[in-house]
This record gives structure tokens, C-alpha cells and sequence, in this order.
């Protein structure tokens, strides 16, 4: 018990710190003071946005995983099982490919946002029987969408001008450029907001993954705790697809990384996801600025190759053992 | 703490439009034990459910002491009445510890740690089921005996008067099932809780349960003791197997006639 709060502070502890360094990584690594100097301050404000969204980005999507993972039962839920990833995408390149960059920016979170939850409410009514949700019902209908969401998305492809192209298949890569500064500081404060809430939430999601009828016995509200706590994972990781495209299996890794650390309990799993989250991403997309320069790999390609296998040698474990064994 | 029975009065209720209990009432006095036994779909899950107060009645009243319980909380209700469901999985590796805090949950907000008094309730309902020195342990370590035993110490630390209990036996062998029935009999009667409970072994409830109640097709056939409940023909008619009764030694035994 006090090992894993020993873990948890070391975490605390060694995570920002990790963002700094991610602010170094890049063209320049090898001498880290020159970034400092008066002439390339713009540089280290652009970097200082590219950590920050990475850092958001990486928190969001792992909280995501964890809430999912709690409500839906299952260890092998994230933002793409409920096809939540997808819908935002599809949401966003909407706002693409129909010429909403002219109202500004922001209308790519909002139709990001809007896409998650129509996916969210989709998968939820899809999958809902007698007024009940069974797990694995969900997870199914949460599979259809997405496929029915990357077809979709796959059609704007098909469809839109070389420029528009480009901008809808950036959803598939994931990427941690900042084009807008104004985006990011606003997908920081809703995000921001969103961990609070579900932080404020750690002992029902403890009891929710005793299931809903245990749960239900302890005093939750079942049914509406689960549906809030579910739109505030959409939220987190809509507006993070909104920010910087799909970024595959974050949701996955960093939750059963930080089980591992400090155990299943919500009131640790939850920052210690957050604090491995943000930490991950930014550090992997500094790496992707440095390792092949001058060329940028987009951060997406890197958390597919780490995640692709973790998920595959989850699945192939016995079910119970897919959430490890604690601290 | 003071002590007070639990009452179905006139209760009809069911799933969707398919009814399942019909104008049913049965009362548990405080320190007794109730078995409800019956075949299977004649109604005890339903009616445990409907007691906890999560499902609700079409008809009738549902009282803790002279309180309808609809007129409860979630939250209040569940600082009042403790259920264990049957067949609970917990797919995480939670401690012993961890899982009986749960019964905290009532009592506590979202972020809050627990306090002194939460830490005593945890530790007392461990002693309560013998599982003090297995705290630390993770939940899956232990055996469907030890795990039930975790699960009954979660009802106890919610400190409820009211503790409902789905087929608590299941899955257990004949040395834990005794022992499980007989720690929650001298629970009811140590605390003056409430406590029913369903169960298909016959036999065990005829020596654990201070009083039967039997169930047939969402209404009580016989509800009293074992002598009014356990009777060959009584039983064989609803349960539609020709039955037969042994009593020596103090002990019942309810097999084929």
C-alpha cells in the first residue's frame, strides 16, 4: 500500500521533469543550452506548445483508457473500441472537407466533440437492451462504428481535392504539430477541467469495476454515473483527436503501465496515468523530431509500433491476467 | 445503531410486463436468520432485490421499520442495507483490503480518503470473517470460499442492519458453505442485523436459517419454521419431485423420496 504511494510520488516527481526534457528534444538536442539564447526564444515558445499539447494529448487519451477500461469491465477497451476516435475524426474532417476552417479554428474540437458523442450515444443505444448495458455488447457495437466511421472517413479521402486530402489522411497519422496556439491553450483548459471532474469520480470507478449491480448496492446512480462518466472520456479524447488526429493504443499502454506501478486502485490509477501519459507522448514525439532528422515521424506511427504488440500480447493472455497482477 | 425488521407488504413486481412476484409479504425480524428457498424462477432473487430497495415494486410497499424504502437515497439506502449479488466477478487484481473499503463508498466522496472510522470499519469486518492477515493479499489469490468471505466483509462494512445474501453457498464446498452460513448466523444474532438470504441447499438452511420462507411461482407457499416449512409433502408439490425428510441428531436432511 505504501509502496505503491511511494511509486506514485516518484511519478509525480519525474514526470515534469520529463517534459522538460522533451522540450529539448529535436533539431539542436546536442546542445540543449543554446535554445535558451535571446534569437531562438520563438523556437522554444513553439516547442513549449508541441510539449503541451503532447503532454494534454498523452493525459486525455490515457485517462480515456482508464475510465473505459473501468466501466466497460474490459482491459482491452480504449478511445478506438467504442469507435469514439473514429466519430471525433469523422466529426472534424467534416469541418474540413466542408469548408469550416473559415469560421476559425475551433470548429475543429466542437466537431470533433460532436462526433465522439453521436458515436458515444450510437454505440450506447446500439448496445443497449432491457434498459441495461451488457460489456461486450457495448465493445461490438463500439467495433461496427469505428469501421463504419473509417469507411466514412476513407470517403472524404476519396472524394476531397489534393489539399483537403492531405488535411483528412493528417487524421490518420497523428501528429503533435501546433497550428494554432488558440487551439491548444482551449483543448488544455476543457481537458484540464474534464480530469478534475472524472478525479472527483476515483471511488465510483473503483466500485464500477465490481460491476453494476454491486455497484448499484453501494449507492451509485448505475446507469447515469456511467453515462457522465463516459462523455467526460469522450470529451478528453475527442478533443485531443480534434488537436492532433488518431493516436493509437496511448489509451491502452499507459493505463496497464501505471496499474502495474501503483496498482488498480482509481485514486492512484488515475494520476498516475495522467502523469505517464503526458510524459510518454511528449517524450515519443521528441524522439520523433530527433531520431531521423531532417524528416518528422508523426508521433502515431510511434505509439502503433509500441502499441500493436502490447495489445497483441495482451490478448493473447488468459482473461484475468490481462490486468496484470497488481503492485 | 438501533435495530429494526425489514418488510415486504403486498408486493407485486417483475421484469418488463412479466410479472414475478405477485401480492407477496414477508417480514425479517432483526438477529434472524431468513432462508428463502423455492425452485429456481420462483422469485428469490427477485425478492432479495426488491428488499435492497434497487428494484422497485408495481404494487405494495417495501418498509425498514415503519420507513418505505423509496423514500431513501441510493446513498442513504446502501448505509442501511448491504447486498451481496451472486456470482460476483472482480476482473481487477484489488486487494482484500481494497475490495471491503468499497463498502466505504456510501459514506464517502469521490476523491476522499478514508478516514479513522473507515479504517476501523475495514479492519472489524476482516476480523469478522477471518480474513485480518489475508488483507494485502490480492483478491484473486484467494479461494471461492475466502472470496465470498471478502465479499461478505464488504456487506459488513458498510455497517448495514439489513444484510441480503443471493445464494451465498454457491460454488462452495460443503466445509465452507457450513462455515460461511454459520459466521453470518452468529453475525445476525451478534448485531441484531437483519439478514435473508436464498439458497437451494436445503439442508444447510434447515440448520443455519432461523426461519424458512418457501417460494412457488412468485408467492410464499409456507413461511415459518423449519418444522411448518420442511414437510415432504409440501415440499415434493412445489418443487414437483417426490421428496422425503430425515431428522437424527439434530440435523434435517431434505433428499429424494
Amino acid at each position: 500500500m505504501s509502496r505503491s504511494s511511494t511509486r506514485l510520488r516518484r511519478l509525480a516527481f519525474a514526470c515534469p521533469l520529463l517534459l522538460v526534457c522533451a522540450l529539448f528534444l529535436g533539431p539542436g538536442w546536442r546542445e540543449p543550452w543554446t535554445l535558451l539564447d535571446a534569437e531562438h526564444r520563438g523556437i522554444l515558445a513553439l516547442r513549449g506548445w508541441r510539449v503541451l499539447l503532447g503532454a494534454v494529448s498523452g493525459a486525455s487519451l490515457a485517462a480515456a483508457g482508464v475510465v473505459l477500461q473501468a466501466i466497460l469491465r474490459n482491459p482491452l477497451a480504449e478511445p478506438y473500441i467504442l469507435g469514439v476516435s473514429a466519430g471525433a475524426g469523422v466529426g472534424a474532417a467534416s469541418a474540413i472537407v466542408w469548408g469550416g476552417l473559415a469560421l476559425g479554428a475551433l470548429i475543429l474540437p466542437m466537431g470533433g466533440f460532436a462526433g465522439g458523442l453521436l458515436s458515444l450515444m450510437a454505440v450506447y443505444s446500439l448496445a443497449r437492451v432491457d434498459s441495461r448495458t451488457a460489456p461486450h455488447t457495448l465493445i461490438l457495437a463500439g467495433v461496427a462504428w469505428g469501421a463504419l466511421c473509417s469507411s466514412i472517413l476513407m470517403f472524404f479521402v476519396s472524394r476531397s481535392s489534393a489539399e483537403g486530402l492531405h488535411a483528412v489522411s493528417w487524421w490518420f497519422l497523428g501528429d503533435l504539430q501546433v497550428y494554432d496556439t488558440g487551439l491548444v491553450a482551449a483543448v488544455a483548459l476543457v481537458n484540464t477541467l474534464a480530469l478534475l471532474a472524472i478525479g472527483s469520480q476515483a471511488r465510483s470507478l473503483d466500485a464500477l469495476t465490481l460491476g453494476d449491480e454491486l455497484a448499484g448496492h453501494l449507492g451509485l446512480p448505475t446507469e447515469r454515473r456511467k453515462l457522465m462518466l463516459l462523455a467526460l472520456g469522450t470529451l478528453l479524447a475527442s478533443a485531443s483527436v480534434s488537436a492532433c488526429g488518431l493516436i493509437a493504443f496511448v489509451g491502452l499502454v499507459i493505463p496497464h503501465a501505471a496499474r502495474s506501478l501503483v496498482g488498480p486502485g482509481h485514486r492512484r490509477l488515475l494520476p498516475a496515468s495522467i502523469l505517464l501519459g503526458a510524459a510518454f507522448l511528449a517524450l515519443v514525439d521528441g524522439l520523433g523530431r530527433t531520431l531521423f532528422y531532417p524528416v518528422e515521424i508523426p508521433v502515431g506511427i510511434f505509439t502503433a509500433l509500441v502499441g500493436a504488440p502490447f495489445f497483441l500480447a495482451l490478448l493473447r493472455r488468459k482473461r484475468r491476467d490481462m490486468w496484470g497482477h497488481g503492485p | 445503531m438501533n435495530a429494526v425488521a425489514l418488510s415486504a407488504v403486498r408486493v407485486t413486481t417483475g421484469y418488463r410486463r412479466l410479472p414475478v412476484l405477485h401480492e407477496l409479504s414477508v417480514t425479517a425480524a432483526p438477529g434472524e436468520v431468513l432462508g428463502l428457498i423455492g425452485p429456481n424462477g420462483a422469485g428469490k432473487t427477485t425478492l432479495l432485490r426488491l428488499l435492497s430497495g434497487i428494484h422497485e415494486p408495481w404494487t405494495g410497499r417495501v418498509l425498514l421499520g415503519d420507513q418505505p424504502l423509496a423514500g431513501f437515497s441510493p446513498r442513504e439506502r446502501a448505509r442501511h442495507i448491504a447486498f451481496v449479488p451472486q456470482g460476483v466477478t472482480i476482473p481487477v487484481p484489488f486487494t482484500v483490503a481494497d475490495v471491503v473499503a468499497m463498502g466505504r463508498v456510501p459514506y464517502l466522496s469521490g476523491w476522499a480518503p478514508l478516514a479513522p472510522a473507515d479504517e476501523a470499519a475495514v479492519r472489524q469486518a476482516l476480523e469478522q470473517v477471518g480474513l485480518a492477515d489475508r488483507a494485502d493479499t490480492s483478491i484473486h489469490a484467494l479461494s471461492a470460499g475466502e472470496q465470498q468471505r471478502a465479499l461478505l466483509a464488504l456487506a459488513l462494512a458498510q455497517q448495514p442492519r439489513v444484510l441480503l445474501l443471493d445464494e451465498p453457498t454457491a460454488h462452495l464446498d460443503l466445509h465452507h458453505a457450513w462455515h460461511l452460513m454459520e459466521l453470518v448466523r452468529d453475525l445476525a444474532r451478534a448485531q441484531a442485523l437483519v439478514v435473508v438470504l436464498s439458497t437451494h441447499d436445503l439442508s444447510l438452511a434447515a440448520s443455519c436459517c432461523t426461519r424458512l420462507a418457501l417460494l412457488e411461482k412468485g408467492t410464499l407457499a409456507a413461511n415459518g419454521s423449519r418444522d411448518d416449512v420442511l414437510r415432504a409433502d409440501l415440499l415434493s408439490g412445489v418443487y414437483g419431485h417426490a421428496l422425503g425428510v430425515t431428522v437424527a441428531n439434530e440435523r434435517w436432511w431434505v433428499h429424494p423420496a
